[in-house]
C-alpha cells in the first residue's frame, strides 16, 4: 500500500475524528447557551441603587436594586430598572461600568438625569452616595450605593457576599476532553500522512518538516493544558475550536506547497536546485506568522485579560484605523496580481495592513457601543465608520467592507436595541450595493462571473466553477491529504482554500469547519453577559461575530453562494499577516473572556 | 441586561438561520456541481494531469496497452504508430478530444463514484485510488495496419465483427501522437476529429446494393429486368446520371449493373420502385436510426429524399442532389454491409469488452445483442450472392482475398469543392470464422475500386491470419 492509497483509506478516519470532534464541542456550546442564560446574570457585587425613604414609607429604604454592568433605566420592559413613571423615557438612562469605574448617562439629551440635583447631559462617573433623579421634579430619586466605599469610610473591608456567588465560583468550566483528544489524534494522523505523502526527492526535509509539525503541536497542546489553569475564564471550547482549524489551516497550507510538484520545482529552480531554501522561502511565510502568532496569543490574552491595555489605546485606534489604511493607499502594491493594493512590502516580507486596521475598528466600534450610546455619539460613529469604509472603498477592497458592516450592525443592534434604525442602514445598505453594481465596471464583472456560472467557464468564475469541480470530486469524504488536484484553481491557497479542504477531506470536513466558526460565535455571544463590563461585552461580540462573518463570506462566495469577494479563510487561508491578526484577535477574545466579575471583587 | 439578552437572542435567530443557510447552500452546490458542472462548463485541464496519475488501463483486444498510468504520468500505446491509429478512440487525458474513452469513460478509469461499500473494500486492500482497467474489442495491430495503409491519406476505416458487433477496427486520419494533443502543439487539420464514428459521408455507388435490396422486395421486382445503358446520355432531368468516362455499358441486368456499377441501371429501378418503397427499405436498413457504440457517440446518417423521379435516381446511386440527403458514418457503413453478411440482423456494435475493477473483478462484458432486422433472410442471401459477384468479377476485385469469399460494392462519390472524389468501398468476408466487414474512406483519392478496394483487401487477409494464429 503506497502512500497515496493510506492517505485514500485515512480519509474516513480523518472525517470521522473532525466529525466527532465538532458534534462534542457543538454539542457543549449548545447545552451552556440554551442553559438559563437568564439564570446565569449575576449583578455586580458591591454595587447598587437604594430607594431613598419617603414619609411613611419605611420599608422603601430596605429595597435595593442591583446594577449590572450596564444596567438600563426606563419605563420599557426589558429595561433592567423599570420606573412606572410618565416623566421617565422609554429608555431614560443607563449606568455602566466602564475601566473599572461606574458612569451614569441619560440615553437621550432630551431626557432629564440630574446628580445630586445637577442635570447632566453626557457620562458622568458616579461616587458613592449620589442622588440620581430621573425625569425632573416629577420624577424619581434613587441613590448609588458603592459598597466598597462606604465599607472604607467606616474603617472596615468589604466582602463580597460569597454566598451569592458559590454556584459561580464551583462550576467547573465547561471542557471537552474527548474533543481535544480527537483533535489531537487529527494532528497526528494528518501530519504523518503529510510527510509520507511527499515525494522522494524531497526526501531529506521530512524529518525538518517533522520536527516543526511536532514544535507546533507542542506549543498548542501547552496552551490547551496550561492557559485555562492561569485564566479560570478562558474558553477552553474555543480554544478547541480554534486549534482544530489551525491544525487543518497547518495541514492544508503545507500540502499546497510541499506536495505540488509544479509549485515545488518552480521554488527549487528559482533557488538555484537547493531543496532546503526553495522549501524555506515557500514555508516560512506562513509557518513563520503562525510561530509568531502563537508567541504572541497569551501575551495578548494576558494583556488583555489582566490590564486596562484596550481602553488606552482606544483614542490610539480612532486614530490608527484611518492611518493605517492610507499608508497602504499610499506605499501599497499588489494591485497588478490582486486587483487592489493591499501589500505593504518591507525589505522581503510583505504585510498587510489592513488585516491589522480590522483590529483596531473592532476596539473603535466596541468603545463606542460598550453601552447604548446617545445620539450624538452615534453620529460621530457613523461619520468616523463612513470616512473608514470610503478609504477602504479607495483601496479597493470589498471584501473588508462586507465583513465589517455586518460585523458593525450586529455590535450596533445587540447593543442599542434600534432596530428600526437598523433596517433602514440594511435597506440604505442595499441601495449603496445596488448603486455600486451600477456604477463600477469591476462590480459588474464579478457579478457576471458568478451569474453565469452553470453556463460557462470565463476568467471571472473560473476560479468558482474550478473550486466547485473541485469539490465535487472530493465528496463526503474527501480523496485523502495529497491525492487532490488543486492546480490549475486560481488563488487556490488562499480565496479558494475551502474548496481544496472539501476536496482532501470531504464535504464532512467542510461543513465541520462551517460549525467551528458558529461555535465559537456561540462561546463569544455566551461569555459577552459573563464578562465583567460592557466594553468586554461588546469587544467579545465584535470579534467573534467577524470571524464568523469571514468564514461565511469566503466560503459562501467559493461555493458559488454570493459572488465572490477576496476574503480570507481565518486560520486556514495563507497570508501571514492574515494569521497573525487572526491570531492576535483570538487573543484578544480569550483575554476579554477570561474578564470576569472576579476581577473587580479582587481589586 | 435585559435588553442585551433579547438582543442576543434575536441575533442568535438569525446566526443559527445562517449557518443553517451555509451549510445547506455549500451541500446543494457541492451536489448540484457532480451534476452539472463537469458537462456544462469545461474541465480544469491542470487538474486533469494529477487526476489520472493513478487511472486505469486502456487495453486492446489483442493484449496492448494503449494506455497506462506509471508512476504519476499518464502514458499511451508504446509504438508511436499503435498510438496514433487509436488516438481519436482512446483520446488523451486533457480531454482535447470530445468523445473518447478517456473522456467519457473517465469515472470508471479514475474509480470515482464507485458504492461506498465498494470503495470501503478497495481502501482497506490499499487500492482505493486505483482506478478500473478497460479492455477494448479494438485489435491494435489490425488497427495500426489500417492506418499504415492509409498513408498520407484522409479518410476513416472501420473493420467489425458482424456476427457480435465488435468494432476491431476504427481509424481516422489525419492523426497525430497522443503528447501532441496534450500539449495541444502540432496538431494537423481535423486530426482530433473521429471521422470514423462523427464524419457522415455520401455512400457514391456503395450505397447501391441497397437500391437492389429495394428493388428485389418490390412489387415490380423481374429478376429477367435488363437495361440498355445509353452511357453518356441524360438520363433524368435536370442534370442527368452519367457514366464515368463516358463509357457505355450496352445492355446490362442487375449483377452485370453492379460489376460495372452501371449509373444508369440502379437509377432506372431506384424510379421503377417509387418514392415511398424506397424511403422504406433505406430506413430499414438503418440509415438515420440512432446509433452509439457504448458511451461513444456517432453522428446520424441523415437521409432526406423529396417525391422526386429525377432526385429518386441520384439517391439510388448513393449521390445526393439538390435538396435531397444522404450521408453515413464510416461506422454505420461497415454495419449496414455488416448486417446483410449476417443475414439481414444488424448487431448492437462494442468498443468495450469488458472492465476489470483492482480487484481483478470483470464487470460489463460486452452483450452480443441485436440492435436491427434490416431485412429477411432470403433478401440477405440474395444481396450477398449480388455482392460477392461484384467483387470476383466487377469492380470490387482489388479486395478480393485468394481462397476466400469476399462481397462488397465500391463506391466514387462526388464532393463539391474537393478535387476528386472520395473513393469508398464496403465488404466483407463470407466465411463464419472470418465474420468480418469494413468500410474504408479515402477522400480527395479518385474511384473507390482503385484506391480503396485494396485497402479492405490487405486487412481482410491480416484479420484472417491472426485469427489462424
Amino acid at each position: 500500500m503506497n502512500a497515496a492509497n493510506l492517505a485514500y483509506l485515512m480519509r474516513y478516519v480523518l472525517a470521522g475524528i473532525v466529525l466527532l470532534a465538532t458534534i462534542l464541542l457543538m454539542r457543549r456550546a449548545l447545552q451552556e447557551f440554551s442553559g438559563g442564560m437568564r439564570r446565569s446574570i449575576k449583578p455586580t457585587p458591591g454595587y447598587f441603587l437604594i430607594i431613598p425613604s419617603r414619609p411613611g414609607r419605611p420599608e422603601d429604604h430596605m429595597r435595593s436594586l442591583p446594577l449590572f454592568h450596564t444596567t438600563i433605566i426606563g419605563r420599557h420592559k426589558n429595561c433592567d430598572i423599570r420606573i412606572k413613571n410618565d416623566n421617565v423615557g422609554k429608555r431614560h438612562a443607563t449606568i455602566y461600568l466602564y475601566d473599572g469605574d461606574w458612569y451614569i448617562e441619560p440615553l437621550k439629551l432630551s431626557h432629564e438625569v440630574m446628580i445630586q440635583g445637577v442635570p447632566i447631559r453626557q457620562a458622568t462617573p458616579l461616587r458613592n452616595g449620589d442622588k440620581l433623579t430621573f425625569g425632573g421634579v416629577r420624577g424619581i430619586t434613587l441613590i448609588f450605593i458603592d459598597e466598597r466605599e462606604s465599607s472604607a469610610r467606616q474603617g472596615l473591608i468589604y466582602e463580597v457576599p460569597l454566598a451569592e456567588y458559590r454556584e459561580e465560583l464551583q462550576r467547573r468550566p465547561v471542557s471537552s476532553p474527548w474533543a481535544w483528544l480527537l483533535i489531537n489524534l487529527f494532528a497526528v494522523c494528518g501530519g504523518l500522512l503529510l510527510i509520507l505523502q511527499m515525494q522522494a526527492e524531497l526526501g531529506v526535509m521530512r524529518r525538518p518538516i517533522l520536527l516543526m509539525l511536532a514544535a507546533f503541536f507542542l506549543i498548542i497542546n501547552l496552551y490547551q493544558l496550561v492557559l485555562p489553569r492561569i485564566f479560570r475564564y478562558s474558553d477552553r471550547i474555543v480554544i478547541a475550536a480554534v486549534t482544530q482549524l489551525i491544525y487543518i489551516g497547518i495541514l492544508i497550507q503545507l500540502r499546497l506547497t510541499l506536495l505540488r510538484p509544479v509549485v515545488m520545482e518552480g521554488a527549487i529552480e528559482d533557488h538555484g536546485g537547493s531543496i532546503l531554501r526553495a522549501m524555506v522561502s515557500l514555508v516560512i511565510p506562513q509557518m513563520g506568522a503562525l510561530a509568531i502568532g502563537l508567541v504572541v496569543l497569551p501575551i495578548v490574552m494576558a494583556i488583555v485579560a489582566r490590564t486596562r491595555f484596550l481602553e488606552i489605546i482606544y483614542p490610539a485606534c480612532l486614530v490608527l484605523t484611518p492611518l493605517l489604511l492610507i499608508i497602504t493607499l499610499i506605499f501599497g502594491g499588489g494591485a497588478e496580481t490582486h486587483g487592489a493594493t493591499l501589500w505593504l512590502t518591507l525589505g522581503n516580507t510583505s504585510i498587510q495592513l489592513t488585516e491589522f486596521a480590522k483590529i483596531t475598528y473592532l476596539i473603535v466600534l466596541a468603545t463606542f457601543f460598550k453601552n447604548p450610546p446617545q445620539m450624538r455619539a452615534q453620529l460621530f460613529f457613523g461619520v468616523w465608520a463612513a470616512a473608514v469604509m470610503f478609504l477602504i472603498m479607495l483601496l479597493p477592497d470589498l471584501g473588508m467592507i462586507m465583513i465589517l458592516l455586518p460585523v458593525t450592525l450586529v455590535v450596533y443592534v445587540v447593543m442599542t436595541s434600534e432596530y428600526l434604525t437598523t433596517l433602514g442602514i440594511l435597506v440604505a445598505g442595499s441601495g449603496v450595493s445596488v448603486l455600486a453594481y451600477l456604477l463600477f465596471p469591476h462590480v459588474r464583472t464579478r457579478l457576471s462571473g458568478w451569474t453565469t456560472l452553470w453556463e460557462e467557464v470565463n476568467d471571472y468564475n473560473r476560479q468558482i466553477v474550478y473550486g466547485l469541480q473541485a469539490m465535487s470530486r472530493g465528496g463526503l469524504f474527501g480523496r485523502g491529504i495529497g491525492n487532490g488536484s488543486p492546480d490549475g484553481i486560481p488563488v487556490v491557497a488562499s480565496d479558494m482554500v475551502f474548496t481544496v479542504l472539501c476536496e482532501e477531506f470531504g464535504l464532512i470536513v467542510g461543513l465541520c469547519v462551517v460549525a467551528m466558526f458558529i461555535i465559537i460565535w456561540l462561546r463569544g455571544t455566551k461569555n459577552m453577559i459573563h464578562v465583567k463590563d460592557g466594553f468586554s461585552s461588546s469587544m467579545t461580540l465584535a470579534v467573534s461575530t467577524m470571524f464568523f462573518f469571514e468564514a461565511a463570506l469566503v466560503i459562501g462566495g467559493c461555493t458559488g453562494l454570493i459572488p465572490l469577494t477576496g476574503v480570507t479563510l481565518p486560520f486556514i487561508s495563507q497570508g501571514g499577516s492574515s494569521l497573525l491578526a487572526k491570531l492576535i484577535m483570538v487573543g484578544i477574545l480569550l483575554g476579554l473572556m477570561a474578564r470576569r466579575t472576579e476581577m473587580v471583587v479582587k481589586r | 441586561m435585559k435588553a442585551l439578552l433579547h438582543n442576543i437572542r434575536l441575533v442568535l435567530v438569525i446566526f443559527i438561520l445562517v449557518f443553517i443557510g451555509l451549510v445547506a447552500g455549500v451541500v446543494v452546490q457541492e451536489k448540484r456541481s457532480s451534476n452539472q458542472l463537469l458537462a456544462a462548463a469545461g474541465e480544469n485541464k491542470q487538474a486533469l494531469a494529477s487526476r489520472y496519475s493513478q487511472a486505469g488501463s486502456i487495453y486492446s483486444k489483442d493484449g496492448y496497452t494503449l494506455a497506462h498510468s506509471e508512476e504519476g504520468v499518464r502514458m499511451y500505446a508504446e509504438d508511436p504508430g499503435m498510438a496514433a491509429s487509436c488516438l481519436q478512440i482512446v483520446g488523451d487525458y486533457t480531454h482535447n478530444i470530445a468523445n473518447t474513452i478517456e473522456s467519457e469513460y473517465q469515472g470508471f478509469l479514475l474509480g470515482t463514484g464507485r458504492p461506498l461499500m465498494t470503495q470501503l473494500q478497495l481502501d482497506i486492500k490499499g487500492k482505493g485510488l486505483d482506478g478500473d482497467d478497460i479492455t477494448l474489442t479494438l485489435n491494435a495491430e489490425l488497427n495500426q495496419l489500417a492506418w499504415d495503409l492509409m498513408g498520407d491519406q484522409r479518410g476513416a476505416i472501420v473493420m467489425l465483427d458482424y456476427t457480435t458487433g465488435d468494432v476491431l477496427t476504427s481509424v481516422s486520419t489525419p492523426t497525430t501522437l497522443p503528447e501532441n494533443v496534450i500539449s495541444y502543439t502540432e496538431i494537423p487539420d481535423s486530426a482530433l476529429y473521429n471521422r470514423a464514428f462523427l464524419g457522415t459521408y455520401a455512400p457514391g455507388s456503395s450505397f447501391k446494393y441497397i437500391t437492389a435490396a429495394a428493388w428485389y422486395t418490390a412489387p415490380e421486382y423481374d429478376p429477367n429486368l435488363t437495361v440498355e445503358c445509353l452511357g453518356s446520355t441524360p438520363l433524368i432531368e435536370p442534370d442527368g446520371v452519367k457514366e464515368y468516362g463516358d463509357s457505355t455499358h450496352g445492355e446490362v441486368d442487375l449483377q452485370q449493373a453492379l460489376n460495372v456499377s452501371c449509373n444508369h441501371f440502379f437509377g432506372e429501378i431506384g424510379i421503377i420502385v417509387g418514392d415511398k418503397h424506397l424511403r422504406q427499405t433505406v430506413l430499414e436498413f438503418g440509415i438515420g436510426y440512432p446509433i452509439s457504440v457504448d458511451r461513444l457517440s456517432v453522428s446520424q446518417a441523415s437521409f432526406v429524399l423529396p417525391d422526386r423521379d429525377s432526385t429518386r435516381s441520384w439517391i439510388s446511386i448513393g449521390q445526393p442532389v439538390a435538396d435531397s440527403e444522404l450521408a453515413i458514418t464510416p461506422l454505420q457503413l461497415a454495419m449496414t454491409i455488416g448486417a446483410v453478411a449476417n443475414d439481414g440482423v444488424m448487431m448492437t456494435p462494442h468498443i468495450i469488452d469488458h472492465m476489470i475493477t483492482p480487484l481483478d473483478t470483470i464487470y460489463q462484458e460486452r452483450q452480443v445483442r441485436d440492435l436491427l432486422k434490416v431485412c429477411d433472410e432470403v433478401t440477405a442471401q440474395q444481396l450477398q450472392t449480388w455482392l460477392i459477384g461484384s467483387v470476383a468479377e466487377g469492380s470490387g476485385n482489388a479486395a478480393q482475398v485468394e481462397g476466400y469469399v469476399i462481397g462488397g460494392k465500391t463506391g466514387t462519390a462526388e464532393v463539391e469543392g474537393q478535387e476528386k472524389d472520395n473513393a469508398i468501398f464496403v465488404g466483407f468476408i463470407d466465411d463464419p470464422d472470418h465474420p468480418y466487414a469494413i468500410a474504408v474512406i479515402c477522400e480527395d483519392a479518385g474511384f473507390g475500386s482503385a484506391n480503396s478496394a485494396p485497402i479492405a483487401r490487405q486487412l481482410f487477409q491480416r484479420a484472417i491470419e491472426i485469427d489462424q494464429r
